[in-house]
């Protein structure tokens, strides 16, 4: 059974639908990665289930998260999920932390208010939380401000404010693209690992292919709005079906292999007022038919075992 | 090809974001602050048409008349009428107010934006500034009155003395920030002069508090004009201004109320519609919200 | 082949005793693409803008066309821009929103007095052109633009004056990876066709990889490792370098051996003694801290600032 089930979710702002016809589960423990561009509609998809839409915003659909729909839940319950069972970090650590707390007091905060616990203890479990993702001399790091922290270490410490309240569920948005190559890797091993040991599952939505493919097992590739294609990680990035997540793949710069043109997609990204009718990729795409303009094609099961929402799947896989 | 790609496939022409001016229009309390000021503008502009009396010619015959059908909003001791005083007088606080507006404008936009440009020129000039903002505005313009003598123009000069540091401030301000901003390293990378780099890209992108600010500035000059004219520094009677003619009715608040109760209804209704405006012009100007509403 | 940019031991000390840059050698030759890579806060972007005087460094010699332009007075400097033009990394603050794009791409011109105004207004569509953008773009605000829409339309007002020398300070970094490719093959094929010198300046790896057939490494406000693209990414010398390369993170390739460096990058107002890398180095012994490495040639065309370069070994990784 998954801990998370997300079912035709969309999001819309006035008229504007920037996320359509969602879908995915997440079992226990997992970790999977939402990829996509700017105007894929990763980060709506992320706080849709956080229930932190900005203002305007509206979601629709099923989000199915322990046996409770989220998109019903009342606010009150939702802010109680919110920080205990799921939690969530973002792209930059320096806005997430309030700058006129310690790091200590700002993790004991929530356990006083989640886990009950008196400032004593709440102190003492800070320490460990900051020694569990990892930051050196945590006795000390815990009464510093966040100004006084490395990027690395505030998004650590982020981290460590998540987990807090040992959430099911880690949702992190680009938790690694303000961070530099060498503290990326880190903070990807530490997610790594807090995941074996603490067996939890996280969401990561990210634009970045490199990350997903480092430390993901399931990928959903997202495109204007829309899942262009999903399945295992191994088979998306060893034999991408969709042409989008081909292209994108050939597009990446490489450390290895051939220099010289590198085979780009022509045109941008649409924005969502733009959004095509039919195959939303359909304006870019190589292998584009009459056909593709028709309807948003469906999801079809593809030879290397993904799922690609392209009608050509099978000619062009 | 680089060019091939991306040629082809250009987005159609996007439906442009509503520009500024449109953005007022449709700003609720733009809107509302416009009305108000705009009919209080022209009836003050068309005050020779509208006035049904000369505003300066005494009648003891019609003394303290209460507002009848004949002097709408009354007569003071003189026996003028008081809508007829009003009109012009109106005429007369929105000449000094548009007037200190742009005076301050223009040299506190010029101080401001060479403080926040030059750092070398911006601790003196900024002392200078908070020397003057020291003084309360309205006691600074009073001694600068009564040193210059009172005359229209003398108001407009020493209410303008008294304001420019506030305009200084919010253009030293938007200066400093726009002067951040990459393209001005832009500028300066393809060879652009200083001046140039001030001139063609770092104003005009930091006007727009400067024009909030001046609506603000006119209502306060309108405000600080009632104030003068009230404590008798202002443009010497027997020219009607708002303030004189809150200042006639002075001594028969209690007696003859209407005559304090019209002008003060108007620099309300004035001050108001303007503050409404720079409202607007603020929600309407600012990038924030701009990119929020996107 | 002699260089049309030198600098010899520039540097650059910014206010609180930041030392941004640090007695950096370097030179570019006409025509030549050298790639600089680095993390955050290594200078690497520092170094870009007192190369074109865009920051004034503060010691050592900068030479342009073989003329020391270290002091060049600020009018003499201005005139001198016109052969040199950068390109930022974002396209969204490096356009004048209240220029359209032709006024963007003319400026340049007209501040160099480069033909009449007829002319300039000619040269316009061209330059669009060789950019990918079209003619009647010219009336449009950059607003109406994507980001490599707009960083096209940079890129077209940064040549517009046929500048010999071109910074590129991170000019993808911003963009949604389908378009970086688009940005960077055009600036791959400008270069190409244009002649220009360029420095290539990234945090990513393999942008730089593909742009630069010569490549130098930046750490702490030095310059760590130097040469040619294929010895660079083949065989690092500098620990610093190893480090860099096995942490990029590429989709769908085999997960390299990762040397995870310990602590933190130390505070560039207070650079360690001796090599600025011990603190972090796998490799490091006493002399490290005592005596400075200086760049030094260990293979033809790769110079190395390190008193052991070479590949580490397995059993320098494993240390905590």
């Amino acid at each position: 059974m998954s801990l998370l089930s997300v079912r035709d979710l969309a999001v819309s702002f006035g008229g504007t639908r920037v996320l359509e016809d969602m879908s995915f589960d997440i079992a226990e423990g997992e970790v999977l990665g939402v990829v996509g561009e700017s105007g894929s509609g990763k980060s709506m998809t992320a706080l849709a289930i956080m229930g932190l839409l900005p203002m305007g915003g509206s979601a629709a659909g099923r989000i199915r998260f322990e046996d409770r729909d989220l998109l019903a839940l009342p606010e009150r319950e939702m802010q109680r999920l919110r920080g205990e069972r799921l939690a969530m970090i973002f792209q930059e650590p320096m806005a997430s932390l309030n700058p006129v707390f310690t790091v200590g007091e700002q993790i004991a905060e929530v356990l006083r208010r989640h886990r009950g616990m008196d400032r004593r203890s709440a102190h003492r479990e800070a320490i460990s939380l900051l020694k569990l993702v990892e930051i050196a001399a945590a006795e000390r790091r815990v009464d510093e401000y966040p100004h006084q922290l490395s990027g690395g270490m505030r998004q650590r410490a982020m981290i460590a404010i998540a987990l807090a309240c040992r959430p099911k569920l880690l949702i992190a948005d680009e938790p690694t693209t303000a961070l530099d190559a060498t503290v990326q890797a880190g903070i990807l091993d530490l997610l790594r690992g807090l995941r074996r040991e603490l067996g939890m599952a996280v969401l990561l939505i990210t634009h970045d292919l490199g990350v997903v493919s480092d430390i993901c097992e399931r990928v959903v590739v997202m495109y204007a709005g829309r899942v262009a294609e999903t399945g295992a990680a191994d088979a998306i990035f060893a034999r991408p079906s969709h042409p989008y997540t081909q292209a994108l793949l050939a597009a990446i710069p490489r450390l290895d292999g051939p220099i010289g043109a590198l085979p780009a997609i022509g045109g941008v990204v649409p924005a969502p007022a733009d959004f095509p009718q039919g195959c939303r990729f359909a304006p870019r795409c190589p292998h584009a038919l009459p056909a593709c303009e028709v309807g948003p094609p469906a999801l079809r099961t593809t030879v290397s075992g993904t799922d690609a929402a392209c009608i050509r799947v099978q000619e062009v896989a | 090809m680089a060019v091939a790609e991306a040629a082809v496939p250009m987005p159609a022409k996007r439906a442009k974001p509503p520009g500024a001016i449109s953005r007022l229009i449709a700003h609720p309390s733009f809107r509302w602050g416009l009305l108000l000021f705009g009919l209080v503008a022209v009836c003050g502009l068309l005050a020779d048409w509208l006035a049904p009396f000369d505003p300066l010619r005494n009648n003891f015959r019609t003394r303290f008349r209460p507002p009848d059908e004949t002097f709408w909003f009354g007569t003071d001791r003189f026996g003028r009428d008081i809508l007829s005083r009003t009109l012009h007088g109106i005429q007369v606080s929105l000449r000094i107010g548009l007037g200190v507006a742009l005076l301050t404008a223009l040299i506190g936009g010029l101080i401001g934006a060479v403080a926040g440009f030059w750092q070398r020129a911006d601790g003196p000039l900024m002392r200078v500034m908070d020397a003057l903002m020291a003084f309360p505005a309205v006691l600074l313009a009073i001694a600068l009155a009564a040193a210059l003598g009172p005359s229209e123009l003398n108001v407009i000069v020493a209410l303008s003395i008294a304001y420019v540091p506030r305009t200084a401030r919010v253009m030293r301000a938007g200066v400093l920030v726009v002067r951040e901003f990459p393209f001005v390293e832009g500028a300066r990378a393809i060879g652009a002069s200083p001046a140039r780099v001030l001139l063609r890209h770092v104003l005009p992108n930091a006007m727009a508090p400067l024009v909030v600010q001046q609506t603000y500035v006119f209502a306060l000059a309108v405000l600080a004009e009632a104030v003068l004219s009230f404590l008798g520094v202002g443009p010497p009677p027997p020219t009607p201004t708002l303030g004189g003619i809150i200042a006639d009715g002075r001594d028969f608040i209690q007696e003859a109320p209407w005559i304090s109760l019209t002008p003060g209804v108007v620099i309300a209704l004035v001050v108001l519609g303007l503050n409404l405006m720079g409202d607007g012009l603020r929600d309407a100007l600012d990038p924030r919200l701009r990119t929020a509403i996107r | 082949m002699t260089a049309l940019v030198q600098a010899a031991a520039l540097g650059k000390t910014f206010a609180g005793g930041v030392r941004a840059v640090d007695g950096v050698d370097l030179a570019i030759a006409q025509g030549e693409t050298l790639g600089l890579v680095g993390e955050s806060g290594c200078g690497k972007s520092t170094l870009a803008r007192v190369l074109i005087r865009l920051i004034e460094p503060d010691a050592g010699a900068l030479t342009f066309r073989d003329r020391d332009i270290t002091h060049l007075p600020d009018r003499a400097m201005r005139a001198l821009r016109r052969d040199m033009g950068i390109v930022f990394q974002d396209p969204f603050g490096s356009l004048n929103p209240r220029m359209t794009v032709g006024q963007l791409i003319a400026e340049p011109m007209w501040i160099h007095g480069i033909g009449d105004r007829a002319a300039r207004r000619a040269r316009v569509p061209e330059l669009l052109g060789l950019v990918g953008l079209l003619p009647e773009h010219a009336s449009r605000y950059p607003h109406e633009f994507s980001g490599g829409q707009r960083q096209r339309i940079a890129i077209a007002r940064a040549l517009a004056t046929e500048p010999a020398f071109l910074v590129c300070d991170e000019p993808t970094s911003a963009l949604d990876v389908s378009i970086q490719a688009q940005v960077l093959n055009l600036l791959r094929d400008l270069q190409e066709r244009l002649g220009l010198a360029c420095l290539f300046v990234s945090h990513n790896l393999a942008a730089v990889r593909h742009m630069a057939p010569r490549v130098a490494v930046m750490y702490l406000g030095r310059i760590v490792e130097e040469a040619a693209r294929d010895r660079l990414f083949a065989a690092p010398q500098h620990p610093y370098t190893q480090a860099l390369l096995s942490a990029a993170s590429e989709p769908g390739s085999e997960r390299r051996t990762r040397i995870v460096l310990k602590g933190e990058v130390p505070s560039p107002a207070n650079p360690p003694s001796g090599c600025r890398f011990r603190t972090r180095c796998p490799r490091a012994v006493s002399r490290c801290a005592e005596e400075e490495p200086q760049l030094a040639e260990v293979a033809p065309g790769q110079r190395v600032a390190c008193h052991f370069p070479g590949a580490l070994r397995p059993e320098e990784l494993s240390a905590p």
